[in-house]
């Protein structure tokens, strides 16, 4: 009865959270140049050419680019809190975003502003060769959630030198570019890349869901989660990877996007205590918060990165404040 | 009081365990008596806590092997392993929105494959857990919200849920007030007695130890110096030689079991 009660509550919780992702893409899509235009989608849907095109080919890649974004720092975020078992932790601890930024700065300002097609590569492989770095460095016999934090603080340590060195030293019209990119934004998003972006997500998504037992079970204390069976440096692992695949797609897609990876996963914990419900909750919170700072950041002609920093710091306040006064 | 039994599942053969570069178990052999609560005793640092990460399968010796049922444990999976030994370490963590109810189903992870549902044989074991420790109207209690004894009940109800017949306890005690280490401890008889378990704990209060456990084993810098019944191996001269303490051991008016009396301590000598 009681997991029923809970079942319900959760399921109303989801419901009502599909519903504000709805809501939130409608006026996202309604929104252009011109303010807030309903008419617009009507005219669209009659076959309006113009309004169709602007709908198809510009608004509606980037509703569902900031949708995907959002939800892959959200289920990337509650993956970092529970392997590192910490509440404050989010994917940049994992090196993401620093190993992002110097690859995306080496590309612009080392070669010359060449292949700017690049910079989602540059901007995954960066990721992913960070958070490797920092997985490989805190080995010793195995990982633990600690070593992780303090070699992936001293990561992104080195890789914003490496970062401020370049821009320091580059040509200023490519210092910009490359600030630009490190702003995070989805301004530029197209079907091509959201294509890429789904097809290398959705797995992800999937496996991730199917190993969320192994999430509820690797936030507990690292030597129950053995004793319960758990191999945990192997389990460490894939999670780690799984989460830079995510982070690194989305950093890939739209650059550097804060704070959503460490708010979405505690909006979610209203909704479940496991990671069944947990993943899903946090990756709706996460396309919600990201659709909600572009659509904000249009408004006011920011880019999205921009914004979200405005809500995550009095939320992380929040966070603490409440922890002090438990 | 029952005999025990003379085939334990669990033993260490002649094992060896270092402990970042310092030999902490040296050479050491031991059964863990099946079907009967074993209290390990000793000073601090005397290895009690590392020969029980090595008895679980989490700290391989570095000579030496560890056998369950004959088979060295390196053998078994983990999850082969958790199906039959489960260990609650000392203080455990858990994430501060965890409801007592998730704690427990966690105990079930060994019994369940990728994609296997959450089947009636899960159910009833969490169920049985819950109402072994007391802790069914308080399961969807988040666990943050639970006193001190609670708390380490509903620890133990992950271990029972876990359905192994050998438990580890390092410390249960600890941090308990006297109530609830009372509780704790008859809890733990209640298990061995009713269910059959065999369970290994730390302790630190002798005269508990004596009080409640089957067995005693008395460690001293990485070897067992004494093992059997308390009124067997607690005396004087056995608690002068591990502990280095004087005192002198009489007999428990109200049970009849051993109880170690310290005399006031004199300045601290070298060894």
């Amino acid at each position: 009865m009681v997991a029923a009660m809970t079942a319900g509550v959760m399921n109303r919780t989801m419901a009502g959270l599909i519903l504000l992702v709805a809501v939130m893409a409608l006026l996202s899509l309604a929104t252009g140049d011109g303010g807030f235009a309903p008419a617009d989608i009507w005219a669209a849907l009659g076959g309006d050419p113009l309004a169709a095109t602007i709908l198809g080919t510009i608004r509606a890649p980037r509703v569902v680019t900031a949708l995907l974004v959002g939800a892959c720092l959200g289920v990337a975020g509650t993956i970092t809190q529970a392997v590192m078992r910490n509440p404050l932790a989010e994917p940049g601890l994992i090196g993401i975003n620093g190993g992002a930024g110097l690859a995306v700065a080496v590309l612009i300002i080392g070669y010359g502003g060449a292949g700017g097609h690049l910079l989602p590569l540059a901007g995954f492989a960066g990721a992913a060769l960070a958070a490797g770095t920092i997985y490989a460095l805190s080995w010793r016999g195995g990982t633990s959630s600690i070593r992780l934090l303090l070699v992936g603080i001293g990561i992104a340590a080195l890789t914003g030198a490496g970062t401020a060195f370049l821009t320091a030293m580059g040509d200023v019209r490519d210092v910009q570019r490359t600030l630009a990119w490190m702003a995070g934004s989805i301004y530029n998003a197209d079907w091509t890349r959201l294509h890429w972006l789904l097809v290398w997500s959705a797995p992800t998504f999937a496996l991730i869901w199917f190993l969320a037992r192994d999430l509820d079970l690797i936030r507990l204390d690292e030597t129950c989660s053995r004793s319960l069976g758990m191999s945990l440096h192997l389990t460490n692992g894939i999670m780690i990877l799984l989460c830079t695949l995510l982070a690194g797609a989305a950093v890939a897609t739209a650059g550097p996007i804060g704070f959503i990876g460490l708010l979405a996963p505690h909006l979610a914990r209203g909704a479940s205590t496991r990671h069944a419900g947990l993943l899903p909750a946090a990756a709706l919170w996460g396309a919600l918060l990201l659709m909600g700072a572009d659509l904000a950041g249009r408004m006011v002609g920011l880019p999205a990165g921009l914004l979200t920093p405005l809500i995550g710091v009095p939320f992380l306040g929040f966070l603490l404040w409440r922890r002090k006064n438990d | 009081m029952t005999e025990p039994a003379p085939h334990s599942p669990l033993e260490a053969c002649d094992i060896t365990v270092s402990y970042s570069g310092r030999h902490v178990v040296r050479e050491l052999s031991f059964r863990v008596p099946a079907g009967c609560f074993t209290a390990m005793l000793g000073p601090n640092g005397c290895g009690k806590s590392t020969l029980l990460r090595a008895l679980a399968g989490l700290h391989p010796p570095e000579t030496g092997r560890v056998l369950l049922d004959g088979h060295p444990l390196g053998r078994l999976s983990r999850r082969q392993l958790a199906r039959r030994l489960s260990m609650l370490p000392q203080a455990p963590r858990a994430p501060e929105d965890i409801t007592v109810r998730d704690l427990v189903e966690q105990g079930r992870y060994p019994h369940r494959a990728l994609f296997d549902r959450w089947s009636k044989a899960d159910e009833d074991a969490c169920g049985e857990a819950l109402a072994l420790t007391g802790l069914s109207d308080l399961a969807t209690r988040p666990l943050a919200a639970l006193s001190g004894g609670q708390r380490q009940r509903a620890w133990i109800a992950m271990t029972l849920a876990q359905s192994a017949d050998i438990l580890l306890l390092d410390e249960p005690t600890t941090y308990l007030d006297l109530a609830h280490q009372l509780e704790l401890l008859e809890l733990v008889r209640l298990l061995v007695r009713e269910r059959g378990k065999t369970v290994l704990a730390v302790l630190h209060d002798v005269n508990q130890a004596a009080q409640f456990a089957d067995m005693l084993v008395m460690l001293k810098e990485g070897r067992i110096l004494h093992m059997g019944r308390a009124h067997d191996v607690m005396s004087a001269a056995t608690m002068r030689e591990v502990f280095s303490v004087e005192g002198l051991v009489t007999t428990h008016p109200l049970d009849g079991s051993p109880l170690f009396l310290p005399a006031a301590m004199r300045p601290a000598r070298a060894g």
